[in-house]
């Protein structure tokens, strides 16, 4: 069944109110399509090269909604650098993802890389 | 049934049913060495004729409880057993005659994969659609019927939307026109009055746990007057008429003919309390924001509430609740990724098949379990909508 860390993250997901558009230091990117069932909108706020908070929106399943909430615990503090080395063998290990769910891995990181690279 | 405070609230009856408390002692006394444990076909000692005595007893119970007579019951491993048997076995018996079989789109895996294994075989198959309440019409398949059919199978209960087919209806049809008509019983059994001295439907299956009584127990009906025609499926000591060999499961035997006579004399106290939590838990889970029901509102059992969350993932509602055992499509089906083909051959896209749950309602749901289920579903559902940004 569903793994420990992953429902960890999942039981955690709260939707914070997301920042209003043009709010400075704020940048979002968006993954997937709503109306296909699987999207995800990733919000950093980035200071000084650091991301200070994430927030988020998600449509899709748990699996979808637990990396989304993992990424708010991983990224959150980082330097643009360290966010730029992620890549999806680290969040299918840190959440053990099967394979078929590998999908939210790599959502997560052309979400962030969208926004590394804004 | 919630027998400590962290063991989830258990509403996937149609999945399957603990095992009745009596039924379970009935059982217990056919298999230790102070109990009867022997085999049925050993006719030289007691141990046998007592075993033989248990389940001759057993055949007539299960009997009465569906209006048949004793040689009509064909004691299987399940339901699954059973369809084969049934669809197989005659399909095959009557191929002579002709080799067109019919049945419907929202079947249960154990009834359509014999049909297309049985295609694959050279027959000729039509599966039937249902109207968008899940219901098959008489119409439908007497515009099926060639001069070449044989068989036509369809569940009574559908497993996954709980509607209920016009099985007197359909059987009405096939005798007309000299047709085998075989109904899969398996979610009816102590949902619905069955009675085959009423109906006449050829070969009807039956499963014991889906009605408190043991797994890996089933039956087929299979008509005397006039008679169905059955090529058997496994072959051995000749057991059951020649139609099912294999040493007769004494205990399972007893528990399932004992588990649908308890059905059937508690039918109408069962019902009632089912229907009670019926009219607290489906209301109470439209009222919620996009919630729609699957399938007919009147023509099915009440132990089933089949609705769609629309714009949400069932996968996710599931693993958010781990205090609610529900169905996400049907539990045979669950390893697949696959949406529902129930859901869908009534008209649901992948999405909403993919949002939908099953709900279903038992002997042992109180309703204080049912309010705890629609406020935890109440919460979580807002929440997913609030991840989601509507």
């Amino acid at each position: 069944m569903y793994n420990e860390q992953l429902l960890a993250y999942l039981h955690k997901a709260a939707a914070k109110p997301l920042w209003p558009e043009g709010t400075a230091q704020i940048f979002s990117s968006e993954v997937g399509a709503k109306d296909s069932g699987i999207w995800l909108k990733l919000c950093c706020q980035i200071e000084d090269n650091i991301i200070r908070e994430v927030r988020y929106r998600v449509v899709g399943g748990g699996y979808l909604i637990a990396t989304a909430e993992w990424a708010n615990a991983f990224l959150t503090g980082k330097n643009l650098s360290a966010a730029e080395a992620l890549d999806a063998k680290l969040i299918v290990e840190a959440l053990a993802l099967p394979p078929q769910r590998f999908y939210c891995a790599q959502m997560l990181v052309d979400a962030v890389m969208k926004i590394v690279y804004s | 049934m919630v027998t400590n405070d962290f063991d989830p609230i258990y509403l996937d009856y149609m999945a399957t049913t603990p095992v009745d408390e009596t039924v379970a002692e009935e059982m217990m006394r056919c298999l230790t060495v102070h109990g009867n444990f022997g085999n049925p076909s050993s006719a030289t000692h007691l141990y046998g004729w007592r075993a033989l005595d248990a389940v001759t007893k057993a055949r007539e119970l299960l009997a009465d409880s569906i209006g048949a007579m004793p040689r009509e019951v064909i004691f299987t491993s399940g339901a699954t057993e059973a369809n084969n048997l049934a669809i197989q076995g005659a399909a095959r018996f009557y191929a002579k005659k002709g080799r067109h079989i019919i049945t419907t789109t929202i079947e249960h895996k154990a009834v359509l994969d014999v049909f297309y294994a049985l295609e694959k075989e050279g027959f000729d198959i039509t599966l039937v659609s249902p109207n968008s309440d899940g219901i098959i019409s008489v119409e439908a398949i007497a515009d099926a019927i060639t001069p070449q059919t044989t068989l036509v199978s369809t569940a009574w209960v559908n497993n996954e939307i709980g509607t209920i087919q016009p099985i007197a209806e359909i059987a009405a049809l096939t005798r007309q026109h000299g047709i085998l008509f075989h109904v899969d019983a398996a979610q009816a059994m102590g949902k619905v009055a069955v009675d085959l001295s009423e109906t006449p439907v050829d070969l009807m299956s039956f499963s014991a746990h889906k009605a408190y009584g043991p797994k890996g127990s089933g039956a087929l009906f299979v008509r005397d007057k006039p008679r169905a025609r059955l090529i058997p499926l496994l072959y051995g000591g000749k057991q059951e008429q020649g139609l099912r060999s294999g040493t007769l499961a004494t205990h399972q035997i007893v528990g399932m003919a004992a588990a649908f006579h308890r059905a059937k004399l508690h039918a109408e106290d069962d019902l009632k309390h089912i229907c009670s939590l019926n009219k607290i838990l489906l209301p109470g889970l439209l009222a919620l924001e996009g919630v729609t029901l699957n399938g007919s509102l009147d023509q099915r059992v009440p132990h089933n509430i089949n609705v769609c969350f629309q714009g949400l993932n069932a996968e996710a509602l599931l693993m958010s609740l781990p205090q609610i055992a529900v169905s996400a499509g049907s539990a045979c089906n669950s390893a697949q990724e696959e949406p529902s083909h129930v859901l869908k051959a009534i008209g649901l896209s992948d999405l909403q098949a993919g949002a939908s749950l099953r709900f279903s309602l038992g002997r042992y749901t109180t309703e204080k379990e049912i309010k705890r289920v629609l406020e935890l579903i109440r919460l979580e559902v807002q929440r997913e909508r609030d991840l989601a940004g509507k």
